[in-house]
């Protein structure tokens, strides 16, 4: 695929933005069109170049998206400003010690423990992908690859729960599915 | 028994979504100062090469390309003068670009431009756009541990950018809907939302591959420790090739004329970008150049070649095992100079967007907080200082190298600055206003891209572009803000307060 062609697809998935735009609030089929035509030209983008493509692809719909929507503020009619709310009378109160000692323990939870969580899983893991090999280029990158995103998918997940306590829970999967890989590593 | 089933589910849902929210909140009050810092800071970082010759417009330039043999000469110079101090261990020839027409040859011991001849004209004094990019990379912090440290912040911005999307389940149906002019509180939430949804794929991208390379080292050292006894060299050594054993017995210096030729020869549609002289003058020495390759997301390939400047081939960045190419590539990814101009400046939009979304997240918190009368003066005051202080107190770091030169302590400057401000809003959040900030930063922009722009008349046309784009930037708020001074002067304001006029 030369450069024009790399051009003309690039150019459609901007187009598709423009038709999702259309159908987002009416003919749903447009809107379900532009991902279509997005995806198609994102797809022969990657067979081209690979992840060049996918990265250029991506780059050029954010900004077709942001441009609709910036004109979108852009045009967006004045409305009255209503008063503002009644500010309710000012109840400043400094945090407790237990609402301190929770923190503290969300903070815990949600970086060391999950840190290490996702530290051994990630080993358990590049220790079954090089089986026993020596140290090579797949599993040393995959090592550098999971860990954040496993500690992020562990965080997200904590932060999803109610409390410290409930925390735990996702940290301590992530350490037993550690396990439960490295004993068949 | 739907309805009911329906309602629990709602039940369930709305709590998942109250605790996603508590959740997003919590990582953006533990880890927003430092989020904004980074982004603000990432995305001037995209420009780096753009700022080194607007921070150093005067520097004689090589022009884009470097002779083989220029780039020799400037090897022998640079080795020249060092003479006297202990032998480099590795010399870096950086290859001048379109972007930056500048080659710089760098030892152990310093850093220098040099001509399109090779010769050395001046030393490499850049300090306050490497300032930045230090604040971005490792937050100025001794490196390792800064580069962890922003690889943790990295992790945070991941979970929060879920975490985001999952407290917001309406973020998708109304994600073209900019409230502009709805009052304050409504269009911040809509900027907060549409931005974030419309940056997502960017926001991960970054938050991903930043996490990756600050926590690169956890990983190398966990690996090490396990399989190589500590020798983290024999980790790297498969993803980025390894070095051939020292030899400290001298030698002539390598041929770097002869490994350039070849690349050209062998692989002419490679760009050289860094040529290495590895224990340069000794008998163990080799050279790697490192070369981008068109259309691809690699930040490049290593090609080794031995002193005499014969090719020994490819480490295998571009072409080699799927866990070499991933790893070339985040580098790319993550600054965004895969895609010329456009990419680099979709990529400065996008890190302004997040910086946008980071600054207005934690002031809808606080605006929200307040409305239920839960006051926070202080943190309302210090969060003002963290989103106007952050750029205000780096112009102020740049006008400091203009006076006291490249050798000022520009990070100790800004820290203590941004502490002091700091300080202030605790002690007395009165006197912190964020509009005022705001003013004060755009007057700052604008007094500077001015004194540049009359200081350096003479320089490159993109060193003014640069100066002109600080200016629109900075006169933008201005013009909002005096727009009714400004109406008062204009000519079409007399005529209509005229009582005369018919």
């Amino acid at each position: 695929m030369d450069l024009p062609v790399t051009g003309v697809c690039l150019g459609v998935i901007a187009a598709a933005m423009l038709l999702v735009r259309l159908g987002w609030s009416g003919t749903r089929h447009l809107a379900s069109a532009g991902w279509a035509l997005a995806l198609i030209m994102l797809f022969l983008l990657v067979r081209e170049h690979g992840a060049w493509g996918a990265a250029m692809g991506v780059t050029t719909g954010m900004i077709a998206a942001l441009a609709i929507v910036l004109q979108a503020g852009w045009i967006s009619p004045a409305r009255e400003v209503r008063a503002p709310r009644e500010v309710s009378a000012s109840v400043s109160r400094p945090p407790v010690g237990a609402d301190i000692m929770r923190r503290i323990a969300v903070f815990v939870v949600a970086v060391p423990i999950a840190f290490a969580a996702a530290a051994w899983l990630t080993f358990a893991c590049q220790a079954l992908v090089r089986g026993d090999g020596p140290v090579e280029a797949n599993s040393v990158v995959l090592t550098w690859f999971l860990q954040p995103i496993l500690w992020a998918a562990i965080m997200t997940w904590q932060m999803t729960r109610s409390g410290p306590a409930e925390m735990l829970w996702p940290a301590g999967v992530a350490a037993a599915l550690g396990t439960a890989v490295w004993s068949i590593a | 028994m739907t309805d009911t089933t329906n309602r629990q589910k709602t039940i369930v849902q709305q709590t998942l979504v109250q605790r996603a929210l508590s959740g997003h909140a919590a990582i953006g009050l533990l880890a927003g100062a430092l989020i904004y810092i980074i982004c603000l800071t990432g995305s001037m970082v995209v420009f780096h090469d753009r700022w080194q010759r607007w921070e150093e417009p005067s520097v004689a330039e090589s022009g884009p390309r470097l002779s083989p043999a220029a780039a020799q000469r400037a090897m022998i110079a640079a080795i020249a003068r060092d003479r006297g101090k202990a032998p480099t261990t590795h010399l870096y020839i950086r290859m001048p670009t379109q972007d930056l027409p500048r080659a710089v040859v760098t030892t152990d011991h310093g850093a220098w431009y040099v001509d399109g001849e090779g010769r050395i004209v001046g030393r490499e004094g850049h300090s306050w756009t490497e300032f930045v990019i230090a604040l971005h990379e490792y937050l100025t912090l001794p490196v390792t541990l800064g580069l962890i440290l922003v690889g943790v912040i990295g992790v945070a911005l991941a979970a929060v950018c879920v975490t985001g999307i999952i407290a917001h389940p309406r973020i998708f149906r109304d994600a073209f809907r900019l409230r502009t002019r709805h009052g304050s509180q409504l269009a911040r939430a809509d900027w907060h939302n549409r931005l974030g949804v419309w940056t997502l794929p960017f926001a991960l991208a970054l938050a991903g591959t930043g996490a990756i390379i600050g926590l690169g080292s956890v990983g190398t050292t966990m690996l090490a420790k396990a399989y190589t006894g500590g020798d983290l060299g024999k980790v790297y050594a498969p993803v980025f090739g390894a070095e051939p054993a020292a030899d400290p017995a001298p030698a002539a210096l390598p041929d770097i004329a002869a490994a350039l030729t070849a690349m050209a020869r062998r692989v002419p549609f490679a760009r050289p970008t860094y040529v290495i002289a590895h224990d340069p003058g000794t008998r163990g020495q080799h050279v790697q150049v490192s070369a981008e390759h068109p259309r691809r997301l690699i930040y490049g390939e290593t090609y080794a070649f031995d002193a005499a400047g014969n090719w020994h081939g490819p480490v295998g960045l571009a072409d080699g095992a799927i866990g070499q190419q991933a790893a070339a590539s985040t580098y790319n990814l993550h600054f965004g100079n895969y895609g010329g101009f456009f990419v680099e400046l979709a990529y400065v939009l996008f890190g302004l967007a997040l910086t946008g979304v980071t600054a207005t997240g934690t002031t809808l918190w606080l605006r929200k907080r307040e409305r239920r009368g839960l006051r926070s003066d202080r943190l309302a005051a210090g969060w003002s200082v963290v989103v106007w202080g952050t750029p205000l107190a780096i112009v102020a770091a740049f006008w400091v190298r203009m006076v006291a030169g490249p050798d000022a302590p520009l990070a100790a400057v800004f820290w203590a600055l941004l502490a002091a401000g700091l300080l202030i809003a605790i002690a007395s959040p009165r006197f912190v206003r964020g509009a005022a900030l705001q003013m004060h930063l755009c007057w700052a922009v604008a007094a500077t891209s001015l004194w540049h722009m009359a200081a350096f008349h003479d320089s490159a046309g993109e060193v003014l572009a640069l100066d002109l784009v600080l200016l629109a930037a900075a006169s933008v708020p201005l013009a909002l803000r005096f727009r009714g001074t400004i109406a008062g002067w204009l000519p079409g304001r007399e005529l209509r307060a005229s009582p005369n006029r018919t």
